[in-house]
């Protein structure tokens, strides 16, 4: 009887169903797509890896690895094993197989650049052993011939026939013989790929004709992995390993997972909670709405003798029914969502590896549950507010909302208020800022109302001076119930705080970042060190950095090596320089010991690590180079700036011996007193076109394309916070159309006494401006101050790096403007649908 | 029984053969049935009629608030079928004052911000001098900055005639306006609306079924079955109740009928 009470009422407001139904919606969707985007993510690059190694049965490879970050190599292997591996029985075919840095230039000059790494190889015919496919052309058949990727041939319209440049990194000037697709894309994500012969590869891309990178190996058929790498172990020196290719790719798919893909998931899912906090809110004003406007429905049925309890389940079960449809269409919602933000990534330069769509049953296992629990505990409260209605409530037929203020609410957010004002300004570290933060939204939440009782008035006065007629109208709907016109900002307050506090971060981070990265760079140029795609794995020819350091003017230069070793058994990032004049070209401030002449022996390390490690001057540090060596290091040095420059120095003699790694991620050089920068600026441009004319920038333009690297990724995180803001403006417009609804004997009245259409819809838009706009301004100050906070606790830990407070203002103002904007777009519907409201009807609604 | 307009009489409004008719088929009811009647300037007309008689389809035909299915309504020498939405709404703010008879005024304004409501519309500022003279004829110089939640049934009433008076339209249209009311706030009110008349001149139009609230025009118009039945000159409230009692038991007998 009560269900079906329940259904016959949801049907019969069909306008409320909607709206509750979107509510839920919004919130839903977001969390299925980024379940959805994250699965897929999981698996195609899952499947990319294990289809690229599906047909080798047994790698060959370095026993020493220093690192299991995806993409890095694993030391060479003797060139000879490669004979000594086909020899044993079971082998149907064997192939060296060399990975190394190859920067394709395109036509103009420039380096084609993109968002993964730049490798070159050698091409590999069996094609059991690689997924590269020639689309076009022929393999190639001389050293200075190559096939590209027709991702990098479409980038730089290349074709079989042309001649471009391949840093590798020195230059090698090479012909195009053909295009190759990673199985059936383009490339793998946004890397590229530049396969030499085999003689190419060893000359060029490992320039040891004596090593291979690893030894794919394809079994004859029958032949177990498991053993063949066990036979071929046996024909092999203690530091090199056979392992079965399914091993190593699920090493390959696991050590993705771990890394990029659980950033990416990890990343989703926050904002996922985010967009679903924000519904949540969204979904509780909406149902709050409704419970107010369902007041004398509820009070007529309890004076017909329907208890309490009835009542609520009955509000309940209609929230449950709401819940389980809207999650469940939220859900497939999620799905073009998800194959939307694909392309929104790819639009932003994040080029997604990501082939189809993967929906799993683990996406509807959360989201329905997630989505029908919020529905249901969103409805909680209004439903059993509405529940506690007295009877006479129908027989008054009195306005059905409550417009006065509990005085214990506003007491108690006045004091959560305080509380959350008082430790935020005192500090407390992160401790600090996790009481602060929810005291404080706590507190705004509760006193908002009485917030907008006692200074909406003063602040909207001048309305119905500029407005007219529709501005009064709109100020007098916005101050009619101060608790609805805050539950109805409530979801715009949380999106743009979250969005401001993020804002406030990254420009605080970039600020940060660029203050301890011009402190740092002693020199005045700098070349390389930054990609304008973002991928910051590249770097040019040693060669460019000894020409530019004997350029005249120049008195110290060394180039920059990213070194990945084992630190006492730990993987750590090193960084291996020359370190003869290290303190002409970086200020490190220095609290202990030298940073120069480290010699093949010394290490100088930052002083938060070395207390990580109980290390002090003089200290003992056992390094494992890639290739299998090891060696220990004495610590000569301990300083604080960590910014471009890492935790870990080692000299570059102490480094080139155990790896090959002819890159210099960026060079550093220090002119002499009096010399011209942009003379030596020019001079290092010329030598540079030799190179893939990595960029030449003095200090301040080498801080600023550090700061721009971040960008794409700040655009990111702005759309999925807009995201975010969608949902609230989303629930601003539902209630908006429900208020319509509940007062079109308002609306008829005004039409009647000869409101015009275009009245009735400036009233409404204003109406739904304005609370976007109060959102909008204390969601403003709220992430202001707990970004304020932020940075404070963070900035406190540190030592070295205390991070400014920097406030973006262009980018704040521009989001108030949008929320405002949004407002004004989220009015437009339920104030058009208003201003159609045939005049008669609306009068005479009872 | 349909009555002929005299042409040398002066209307502020008029319906010529109008027709009005609601739904179709089987379902049919025809609210107005070829009515023709003219309201003369500076006097308080009466529509009365059992419920169901179209007294207030009439009205709302009037005051173009309805469409008319046939014939013609005027209000002066405007005819209202040919007028766009955009030029009904003006003529409706500008020419008519309106009384409902309950849900007058907007809750989130003043009494004050509701009378000056159809001026700032307009985006008009109202004549200062008229509005005091309004204000103070309805008595409601000490309330004016009071909302409609704080005001009485018949307070808010009042506050809905000087809206109606303050823009000095050419007629008021009152539809039940003492429907809502005590006897001795109806009374307040229904001599506000004989006031203007009788002082400021005032055309007014009103819709009722209560014979005391009719004995305050200066005539009466019966309507019976979308039809006009009667007239009457100078009533009282005796001699409306015997001629609403003869309609009665005319409708006892034809059996009852929803409006």
């Amino acid at each position: 009887m009560l269900i079906r009470l329940s259904l016959a009422n949801l049907w019969a407001r069909k306008r409320r169903l909607v709206g509750l139904a979107l509510a839920v919606l919004l919130g839903t969707a977001f969390l299925s797509g980024a379940l959805v985007l994250a699965d897929t993510m999981n698996s195609s690059v899952g499947g990319l890896i294990r289809d690229s190694g599906a047909g080798t049965d047994v790698v060959v490879r370095n026993a020493t690895s220093v690192t299991d970050r995806p993409g890095t190599q694993r030391g060479a292997i003797d060139a000879v094993l490669v004979d000594r591996v086909r020899a044993v029985p079971g082998v149907a075919g064997a192939e060296p197989v060399i990975q190394g840095y190859g920067q394709v230039v395109g036509k103009d000059g420039k380096a084609l650049t993109g968002n993964g790494p730049r490798m070159a190889g050698n091409w590999i015919a069996d094609p059991a052993l690689t997924p590269y496919r020639l689309a076009t052309g022929r393999a190639p058949t001389a050293p200075d011939e190559v096939v590209i990727d027709r991702g990098s041939a479409k980038q730089g319209h290349l074709r079989p026939g042309d001649r471009v440049t391949v840093l590798t990194p020195g230059p090698v000037p090479v012909t195009i013989v053909g295009v190759a697709t990673f199985g059936d894309l383009d490339a793998f994500g946004g890397g590229s790929y530049t396969a030499f012969d085999l003689d190419g590869a060893r000359r060029y891309v490992m320039r040891d004709p004596g090593k291979v990178g690893t030894i794919a190996v394809r079994a004859v058929s029958g032949t177990d992995q498991k053993d063949l790498a066990a036979r071929i172990q046996r024909a092999l020196p203690a530091d090199v390993q056979a392992v079965p290719g399914s091993v190593a790719t699920g090493e390959a798919v696991s050590a993705v997972e771990d890394s990029f893909l659980r950033v990416f998931r990890t990343f989703l899912t926050v904002f996922a909670a985010i967009a679903l906090v924000v519904a949540a809110f969204s979904i509780n004003h909406t149902f709050s709405v409704v419970a107010a406007q369902r007041t004398r429905e509820v009070a007529l049925m309890r004076a017909l003798g329907a208890s309490r309890s009835q009542a609520l389940r009955q509000a309940l079960i209609e929230a449950l029914v709401i819940g389980v449809v809207a999650s469940a269409l939220g859900l497939a919602a999620g799905l073009g969502l998800a194959a939307g933000l694909k392309e929104l990534f790819a639009g932003l330069g994040f080029e997604l590896p990501a082939r189809g769509l993967t929906f799993k049953a683990s996406t509807a296992l959360t989201v329905l549950p997630v989505g029908i629990l919020v529905t249901a505990f969103a409805a909680l409260v209004p439903a059993v507010r509405g529940s506690r209605v007295a009877p006479v409530t129908a027989l008054r037929g009195a306005g059905a909302e409550r417009t006065e203020l509990p005085r214990r609410r506003l007491i108690v957010g006045l004091v959560l208020l305080a509380a959350g004002l008082a430790v935020g300004i005192a500090g407390g570290g992160l401790v600090g800022l996790a009481i602060a933060a929810p005291a404080l939204l706590a507190g705004v939440l509760l006193v908002a109302p009485a917030g907008i009782r006692a200074a909406g008035g003063p602040l909207t006065a001048p309305l119905p001076r500029l407005r007219g007629a529709p501005g009064a109208l709109a100020r007098g709907n916005l101050l009619r119930s101060p608790r609805r016109t805050a539950g109805a900002a409530t979801a715009m307050l949380l999106g743009i705080a979250i969005v401001t506090l993020f804002a406030v971060f990254a420009a605080s981070l970039k600020e940060g970042a660029g203050d301890q990265t011009r402190k740092v760079i002693a020199g005045q140029l700098v070349i390389g060190g930054s990609s304008p795609g973002g991928w910051a794995g590249g770097g040019h020819s040693p060669e460019l950095t000894r020409r530019a350091a004997e350029l005249p003017g120049v008195v110290a230069a060394t180039g920059i090596r990213n070194a990945g070793a084992l630190v006492d058994g730990h993987s750590r990032q090193l960084l291996a320089v020359d370190s003869a004049r290290l303190d002409r070209l970086f200020d490190l401030d220095v609290k202990k010991g030298r940073v120069t002449g480290l010699g093949a022996n010394g290490m100088a390390v930052s002083a938060d690590s070395a207390k990580d490690r109980g290390w002090q001057l003089g200290s003992t540090a056992e390094v494992t180079f890639p290739d299998g060596a090891r060696q220990s290091f004495t610590v000569t040095g301990l300083y604080d700036r960590t910014a471009v420059v890492g935790d870990y120095l080692i000299d570059r003699i102490a480094w080139e011996s155990h790896a090959d790694a002819a890159l210099d991620a960026a060079t550093v050089l220090r002119l002499a007193p009096g010399t011209s920068t942009d003379t030596v600026e020019a001079a290092v441009e010329r030598l540079a076109k030799d190179y893939g004319a990595p960029p030449v920038r003095d200090r301040e333009g080498f801080v600023r394309a550090r700061a721009a690297m971040l960008q794409t990724l700040v655009a990111v995180v702005y759309v999925l916070l807009a995201l975010a803001l969608v949902i609230a403006l989303g629930g601003i417009a539902n209630t908006l159309s429900l208020a319509a609804y509940e007062r079109t004997r308002e609306l008829g009245l005004l039409r009647a006494i000869g409101a015009a259409r275009s009245q009735v819809r400036s009233a409404l838009r204003w109406e739904s401006t304005l609370v976007a706009v109060i959102g909008a301004a204390s969601g403003l100050v709220v992430g202001l101050f707990l970004g304020w906070v932020a940075i404070r606790a963070i900035g406190g830990a540190n030592t070295g790096a205390a991070l400014p407070f920097s406030v973006p203002t262009v980018q704040l103002a521009v989001l108030v403007g949008v929320g405002a904007l949004g407002g004004l777009a989220a009015g437009a519907r339920p104030a058009a649908r208003a201003a159609r409201l045939p005049v008669l009807r609306s009068v005479a609604t009872e | 029984m349909t009555t002929t307009i005299d042409p040398t009489n002066d209307y502020a409004a008029r319906a010529e053969h109008v027709a009005r008719v609601h739904g179709e088929g089987d379902t049919v009811v025809r609210a107005l049935d070829d009515v023709t009647i003219g309201f003369p300037r500076g006097r308080f007309t009466a529509v009365m009629g059992p419920s169901g008689s179209g007294k207030s389809t009439l009205l709302h035909c009037l005051a173009g608030l309805d469409d008319v299915t046939d014939g013609a309504v005027f209000l002066g020498d405007t005819e209202l079928g040919s007028l766009t939405d955009r030029q009904l709404t003006r003529l409706r703010r500008d020419r008519i004052g309106f009384v409902f008879q309950a849900f007058n005024l907007l809750p989130t304004m003043t009494a004050l911000e509701n009378i000056v409501l159809p001026a700032s519309l307009a985006g008009r500022k109202s004549d200062p001098a008229w509005l005091d003279r309004v204000v103070a004829a309805v008595g409601l110089e000490q309330r004016l900055h009071h909302r409609p939640g704080e005001l009485s049934g018949g307070q808010q009433q009042r506050v809905a005639v000087a809206r109606a008076l303050v823009g000095r339209p050419e007629i008021v249209m009152a539809d039940e306006p003492t429907g809502n009311l005590d006897s001795r706030s109806g009374a307040e009110v229904l001599a506000l609306l004989r006031d203007a008349v009788n002082e400021l001149g005032q055309t007014v139009l009103m819709v009722t079924h209560d014979p005391v609230a009719a004995g305050y025009a200066d005539s009466v118009v019966f309507l019976a079955d979308g039809r006009i039945a009667d007239h009457m000159q100078a009533p009282t409230p005796d001699r409306v109740l015997d001629r609403m009692k003869a309609f009665d038991r005319v409708a006892a007998g034809a059996g009852a009928r929803g409006e």
